[in-house]
């Protein structure tokens, strides 16, 4: 006699979520696959259905193919790979009894906790040409002329460089604490078991803390991936995409393009091949682990 | 766990530059909020030496900035926008965490996907979307660009929130949530009078991580505030430095301001917020 009653009040205690969940990302994402294949007005409404031109607009523009297509695959890459590099030392560290481990944790987990906005404003003022700290400290040690030192933001291979690294000092607390959670799930008696069949130092790490931490060294590749490559506030913040396009990734040259430039219909099809792209690369990217997986055992 | 003096010696070696570089910014913002602006624009040379710690220390810039710039404001609006988010992630997340942890009903794991769905779409995939519906709602207007700003929040963090929330509740025994209502208890009495008071700790997590994801958001912010009246701190920071371009001292004071609280939160609730991160990602 309750069940029916009970499945009123269930219903009734998810509708707050789902009229919030509908109304700001369900419906939306649905208007935006359905906006890119019409021609949309200049308010970002869409009009006639059953158009390619936005795509055809998109993948047409030499910017988009030639300068924001290769530099996402650098941006997302580079900043991926070496966060994982440098986050895995991180957590292997954070996992040791070292002296002050718990004060290192607090200090690897600040930038986590700053707006991205707000680290990206300090790194634009470390980098500015003539005053900033990086340029200030370079020429004071005697590693460049004075006033020879670069304007890093304004020259295009080392803007991008740049935003790179800044892209990788935001990224290392979270996939370091999802690394060292991963680390601290494994537990003490499989060291023992290790330290007795004699294995120390590296090759501990080598065959037996890599292998068991591969499933969450996996799950914190796929995050990354995602985040890095729809990462929008720091290069914003930096330079806007600039100089000359150089800079820009899918998701900044996305972002002018429609709410700057009011090309909306270009906006809506650049948002489609986004949310594609990584849903397509999230799926190929778990089958091939759990194919792997099956191949292991 | 015992490993060699030689292995723990290359981990501090390599966690020494680590540390440095991650405190670098955040020496940089403290040092050059408390510069003059002499100091600042000086150029240095081989006799003019630069000096990356004031030598004139000038904490009264913390209270310049607020002369300069419109912080306070800045300051309000972060707040009112990043509660706002809070308590509305609250009001839908603790209903729904409720019905997913504590009831049978049809269709439940069809719930469960769509909870994690709504993470795969970031917010520049759907801000295009957003901000046309918006605009034809006039909801951009005036201070009504305060509620746009809350939903759009509220909604990105509830998926956190639902997720942790659930698991808190999962673990609360039955036997307890029965006992108040066979003693005459409402649900509603029962959640605001049992569920939620003992499963505090996930409530304060949840109440913490939807409050620093307001306060540190920037996309929905950037799009939907024209006016400067409703600027939260993240889209008035970086767009003081095209208008007081040469007061970096002011800037960064405004960027250590807008940081410590979130930082403190931050800290505060480190572990659990590990916990409710990593809960969702292994496993």
């Amino acid at each position: 006699m309750q069940r029916g009653r009970t499945t009123l009040i269930a219903y009734l205690a998810l509708a707050p979520s789902a009229i919030l969940a509908v109304g700001v990302i369900f419906y939306p994402i649905l208007r935006t696959f359905y906006a890119a294949f019409c021609q949309v007005d200049r308010k970002g409404n869409p009009g006639a259905f059953g158009t390619l031109g936005n795509f055809r607009a998109v993948l047409g523009s030499d910017v988009f193919r030639q300068q924001v297509v290769p530099h996402t695959i650098l941006w997302t890459v580079v900043v991926v790979g070496v966060t994982i590099a440098i986050s895995l030392f991180v957590a292997v560290a954070l996992n040791e009894r070292l002296p002050g481990r718990r004060l290192m944790r607090s200090i690897v987990m600040l930038p986590w906790a700053t707006s991205l906005v707000i680290s990206a404003a300090v790194w634009k003022w470390i980098l500015h040409p003539t005053q900033g700290p990086l340029n200030r400290l370079l020429e004071g040690w005697g590693f460049m002329p004075y006033g020879q030192a670069p304007a890093w933001l304004a020259r295009p291979g080392m803007a991008m460089a740049a935003a790179i690294a800044v892209g990788i000092w935001v990224s290392i607390p979270f996939t370091s604490v999802v690394l060292l959670a991963g680390l601290q799930s494994i537990g003490d008696d499989v060291y023992e078991a290790g330290i007795l069949d004699g294995a120390t130092g590296w090759r501990r790490f080598r065959h037996l803390t890599l292998p068991l931490l591969r499933p969450v060294l996996l799950v914190a590749v796929l995050l990354n991936v995602i985040y890095v490559f729809n990462s929008f506030p720091i290069i914003w913040t930096l330079t806007e995409g600039g100089p000359a396009n150089q800079t820009h990734i899918i998701v900044t040259y996305l972002y002018q393009t429609a709410i700057s430039q009011r090309e909306y219909g270009q906006g809506y099809a650049m948002a489609v091949l986004t949310f594609v792209v990584l849903l397509a690369f999230s799926l190929i990217y778990t089958r091939l682990h759990s194919r792997e997986g099956l191949q292991g055992e | 766990m015992r490993t060699s003096r030689l292995t723990k010696t290359v981990f501090i070696c390599g966690m020494i530059p680590v540390m440095l570089i991650v405190l670098f910014p955040f020496a940089v913002m403290i040092t050059t909020a408390l510069k003059t602006p002499a100091a600042i624009s000086a150029p240095s040379g081989p006799d003019q030496p630069y000096h990356f710690i004031p030598t004139e220390p000038q904490p009264s810039n913390f209270i310049e900035v607020f002369r300069a710039m419109p912080l306070a404001r800045n300051f309000g609006n972060s707040l009112i926008i990043a509660l706002g988010a809070t308590l509305l992630n609250l009001l839908c997340a603790i209903p729904a965490a409720y019905a997913l942890a504590r009831l049978v009903f049809p269709g439940k794991k069809a719930v469960l996907f769509l909870v994690l769905t709504t993470q795969m779409f970031s917010p520049i995939v759907l801000i295009i979307a957003l901000f046309a519906q918006f605009t034809n709602y006039g909801l951009l207007e005036g201070g009504r660009v305060y509620f746009a700003l809350i939903i759009a929040n509220a909604a990105a963090s509830l998926a956190f929130g639902i997720w942790l929330l659930t698991g808190y509740f999962s673990t609360i025994p039955q036997e307890v949530e029965e006992a108040a209502l066979i003693d005459g208890c409402s649900r509603f009495q029962t959640i605001s009078r049992i569920i939620i008071p003992v499963a505090l700790p996930g409530v304060v997590t949840t109440v913490i991580f939807a409050f620093i994801s307001a306060w540190n958001e920037f996309v929905f912010a950037l799009t939907f505030v024209s006016s400067d009246v409703y600027k939260p701190l993240t889209v008035a920071i970086p767009s003081f430095i095209g208008q007081y371009g040469t007061q970096w001292q002011l800037l960064m004071a405004a960027a250590l301001l807008a940081t410590i609280p979130v930082v403190a939160l931050f800290l505060g609730m480190e572990k659990h917020l590990v916990r409710g991160l990593t809960a969702g990602s292994i496993k």
